[in-house]
Order: C-alpha cells, then sequence, then structure tokens
C-alpha cells in the first residue's frame, strides 16, 4: 500500500489523480514527512510547467465582467482602495491606542508624564503617518501613469516590429526583382551575346520573342510579347535536338502578355527553339499549342 | 509601522486580503497571472472563446473559495493553476469543446503577440527567459518521460488512461512519472530556476 501510494506523489503534483486518490495521498503524507517532502517538491517542480504555454492577454471584457460579479458579491467590502483604508484604520487605531494609554495612566502617579510623552509620540507618528500616506498616493499616481505609457510603448513596439517585417519582406522582393535585372543585363551586354529572334506560329501569330545567348557564361535569356496571360496554364520553353523536345524552364506572362526567362543551362547544339503552353507544372513532352517556333543556327 | 501598497504585496498576503472581501486584491492577482492562465487554457483547449470563459471562472473560485485557500497543499499558483487546469479538463472530457485551430497560423501567433497591459517590459523578458529555461528542460527529458507529463498535465488524462494511450503497463507510466519529475528538479536546479 505504501509503495502504491508513492507511485501517486508525481501524478497528484500533476493534477492526474481523482478525489479519492487525492484523499488517499493526503492521508499518507499526514503521517509520513519524508513522503511529504518529496510530495512538496514535486510541487514545486510541477508548479514551473504552466511556464511552457505561451502567455496569451484575455480580452478585456474578461476582467470588467469578473470585477462587476465581484462587486455585486455582498462579501466585497466597499471602496475605497485598501492602502487608503488601511491607513484610516491604522490611524484610528492609533488614536484608540493613545485613548487607552491615557486611560490606563490616568490614576498613575507618573500619569502625567507619561500622558504628555505619549501624546507628543502620537502627533508626531500622526504627522509622519500623513506625510507618508501622501507620499504612497503620489507613488501610485506616477505608477499609473507609468503604467499607460508603457502600455502605449508596447503597442508601438509590436506596430514598429510589424511594419519592420512588411518592408523587409518588400525589400526582399526588390532585391530578387533587381538580381534577375542585373543578370538580364550582364547577358545582354556581353561582349559576344548572340540574339535569335523566334516568331509566332499559326496558334499565336502576333507572338514575337528573342533568344540572347552570352556563349562565354553559357546563359541566356529569353524574352517575349503578345502572348496570353492564362491562370492555370503556363508557357514551357524546349529546346529541340532532331525530333526530341528537351524541356529549358517554365513562366509565365504578365497582364500585357510579356515574359522572361533566365536560362542557367547551356543552349548550344539544338536545331530549334519552341514554345508551348501546358499545364501547371509543366509537361515532360509539349502537349499544347506551339506559340513561338524558331531555328537556332549552330 | 509598514506601508506598502497592494501591488507589492505577495500572492499569499493578497489572498488574506480577499478574504476580507478586498475585490482590489482579486484584481491585482488577475493582473499578475491572467495571461498565464490563458495561456494554459488555451494550450488544453484550442479554443480562445472557452479559454477565456474558464479564465474567468478560475478567477471567481479564487474569490469564491479564498477562505479555503489556507487549507491547501502548495503555494498560491499552483493551487490557482490546478482550479484553471480541472475547470479546463472537464469541459475538454465533456466534449463540449471541439477544438478550433486558429483560422491561419498568422491569428494563433497575433494572439500570443498582444503585449500584456499590465506587465513592464522587463517583467516580461524575465519571465520569457524562465520559459525558454524550463522548455530547455522539458526537452531534455527522453520523449517517453515528458510525454507522461504532456498526457496528464496538458491533456487531463488519467493514470489508466495514459498507460492504454502509449500501450505500456501502469507500474510503467508510475516509474516514468517518478523519473520525468526528478529529472526534471535537477534540470531546472541546474538552469537556475527558482522552484517555488
Amino acid at each position: 500500500m505504501k509503495e502504491k501510494l508513492e507511485d501517486l506523489l508525481p501524478f497528484y503534483a500533476l493534477g492526474a489523480l481523482t478525489e479519492e486518490e487525492m484523499a488517499q495521498v493526503e492521508a499518507y503524507v499526514a503521517t509520513n514527512h519524508d513522503a511529504e517532502r518529496r510530495l512538496n517538491e514535486l510541487m514545486e517542480t510541477a508548479v514551473s510547467l504552466p511556464l511552457t504555454a505561451e502567455p496569451i492577454t484575455p480580452s478585456a471584457q474578461v476582467k470588467q465582467n469578473l470585477m462587476a460579479r465581484i462587486d455585486a458579491d455582498p462579501r466585497a467590502a466597499p471602496s475605497p482602495a485598501i492602502q487608503t483604508s488601511s491607513n484610516s484604520s491604522s490611524q484610528t487605531s492609533l488614536f484608540d491606542q493613545i485613548r487607552h494609554l491615557l486611560d490606563s495612566f490616568r490614576r498613575g502617579p507618573a500619569m502625567p508624564a507619561f500622558a504628555a510623552m505619549a501624546l507628543f509620540i502620537a502627533i508626531a507618528s500622526a504627522a509622519w503617518a500623513l506625510s507618508l500616506n501622501g507620499q504612497v498616493r503620489q507613488f501610485d499616481t506616477q505608477l499609473t501613469a507609468l503604467s499607460a505609457q508603457n502600455k502605449t510603448l508596447q503597442a508601438e513596439v509590436a506596430a514598429v516590429n510589424d511594419k519592420l517585417g512588411q518592408l523587409t519582406a518588400v525589400n526582399q522582393q526588390l532585391q530578387n526583382s533587381l538580381n534577375d535585372q542585373t543578370q538580364q543585363l550582364a547577358i545582354y551586354s556581353a561582349p559576344n551575346a548572340q540574339t535569335i529572334a523566334i516568331g509566332g506560329t499559326d496558334a499565336r501569330p502576333d507572338a514575337i520573342g528573342s533568344l540572347t545567348i552570352d556563349p562565354a557564361t553559357e546563359t541566356a535569356v529569353l524574352t517575349v510579347a503578345n502572348l496570353v496571360q492564362h491562370e492555370n496554364l503556363v508557357y514551357q520553353l524546349w529546346f529541340i535536338q532532331g525530333d526530341t523536345p528537351i524541356s529549358a524552364g517554365l513562366f509565365e506572362v504578365d497582364a500585357l502578355g510579356q515574359g522572361v526567362l533566365i536560362l542557367e543551362t547551356a543552349v548550344s547544339n539544338f536545331d530549334a527553339i519552341g514554345i508551348s503552353i501546358e499545364p501547371l507544372g509543366g509537361s515532360d513532352q509539349p502537349t499544347g499549342d506551339i506559340v513561338l517556333l524558331s531555328v537556332i543556327s549552330s | 509601522m509598514v506601508f506598502m501598497t497592494l501591488i507589492e504585496l505577495s500572492d499569499e498576503q493578497l489572498m488574506a486580503q480577499i478574504t476580507r472581501g478586498e475585490s482590489e486584491a482579486l484584481s491585482i492577482l488577475y493582473d499578475r497571472y491572467a495571461t498565464a492562465v490563458m495561456g494554459v487554457v488555451y494550450r488544453i483547449l484550442q479554443n480562445r472563446e472557452l479559454a477565456e470563459e474558464v479564465v474567468q471562472e478560475t478567477f471567481w473560485r479564487v474569490w469564491d473559495k479564498a477562505n479555503s485557500f489556507h487549507a491547501v497543499r502548495g503555494t498560491f499558483k499552483s493551487w490557482m493553476y490546478s482550479i484553471a487546469r480541472r475547470h479546463a479538463i472537464d469541459l475538454l472530457r465533456r466534449q463540449t469543446v471541439r477544438p478550433q485551430a486558429a483560422q491561419n497560423e498568422g491569428e494563433e501567433q497575433q494572439m500570443m503577440r498582444e503585449p500584456d497591459p499590465t506587465s513592464n517590459v522587463a517583467e516580461q523578458a524575465w519571465q520569457g527567459i524562465r520559459r525558454q529555461q524550463v522548455k530547455t528542460a522539458l526537452a531534455a527529458l527522453p520523449p517517453e518521460q515528458s510525454e507522461v507529463i504532456e498526457l496528464a498535465y496538458f491533456q487531463g488524462l488519467t493514470r489508466k488512461e495514459i498507460a492504454q494511450t502509449t500501450g505500456n503497463a501502469l507500474g510503467t507510466i508510475h516509474t516514468r512519472a517518478r523519473l520525468a519529475m526528478n529529472k526534471l528538479r535537477t534540470l531546472l536546479q541546474m538552469e537556475g530556476v527558482e522552484l517555488v
């Protein structure tokens, strides 16, 4: 039985016992100081567990409802706040004590001297109490003001952090765009850059495109225009060697029908270049209409 | 003669004020612990609306049962958290709660990022450090031991339910719980966490 109850101690601390089991443990530790010490240590450990839950601020309405319920309870003492009432009660009890003191020495031989001394002490103490009470009220006022400032600052910090996060995201987008354009410019301005015009097919006669190749880095940039923007389709670039199409990338166009694709793979030794419309994610082979087609000179 | 404002009183001193009907003392305790209680209860229920109801009910019971506090074992915090957990777990067990995930991770993170208007920045930073220390200690436990703590404390399972859930004998669960709590205490003390 003792061993079994020892097994329950951790669960008592974790709040995982029934009422009956808790009563058994209480009865056990009441007569076993070592067990009681172990239980207290377990409870000290368990009280740290709530810290693993992230704190969440309840809405203000929760406290309002709670305090309204308490204020309506007959057990609630009337205002003012405790420090005022405690000071009042302290001052009242002090004066009562003075009266009692005077009464007790009224009939004694040293009464006059004691009475004078007590009166002096009482007056000095009351003056001191009033002074401290004023300081307490002042500190409370300052505390309230500082708490309000603190709340405002915390809200401002949170807002600044949110704004910082947004600006960081925008900055990253701009940086990515700048990197792409820098890379395109490098290819266009390469000393031996070659540009191949790509014309539209019957499926899209108005489409135009160009492929600029930098032979030194074996990179290229494709630009297209006059294509149709599709919501659930994508354009796929193919390099065709003989009869074999090899995918070189996917891209989309904007509302104006314009698009850019940077190729970082080798673009030599192909017989033709084409662009087709494919499902999102692309295809292993061209399945949709080929809208742009041209031959590459090797 | 020492004059102290309410806010300087300890939890137990405030409870003594509450037994004399001082509602301001309850207000101070609420400001001290409402966010922490809400965090624990929300973790159990995963429902903000019901978690707020439990928070309100918890502090009402602190007020209502203040006269019985002196007779219970442990500190005010352990008593308060036991009230909150029991109420939350009761709701969970009655299956009146269907855990509702936040609409998106951003909403849940936003809820957790809202500043506590009653806590100063230094106190928040200190609590954050303590929180990380406890999490680190818990993470250092063997998984089968931390699992017992999670199931018992945050999911409200009984010993037998834990044994069934994990597929282990009751004796194994008892052993793991004992080892887990002992090791957790040692790790917390090594981290310098004050155990009160």
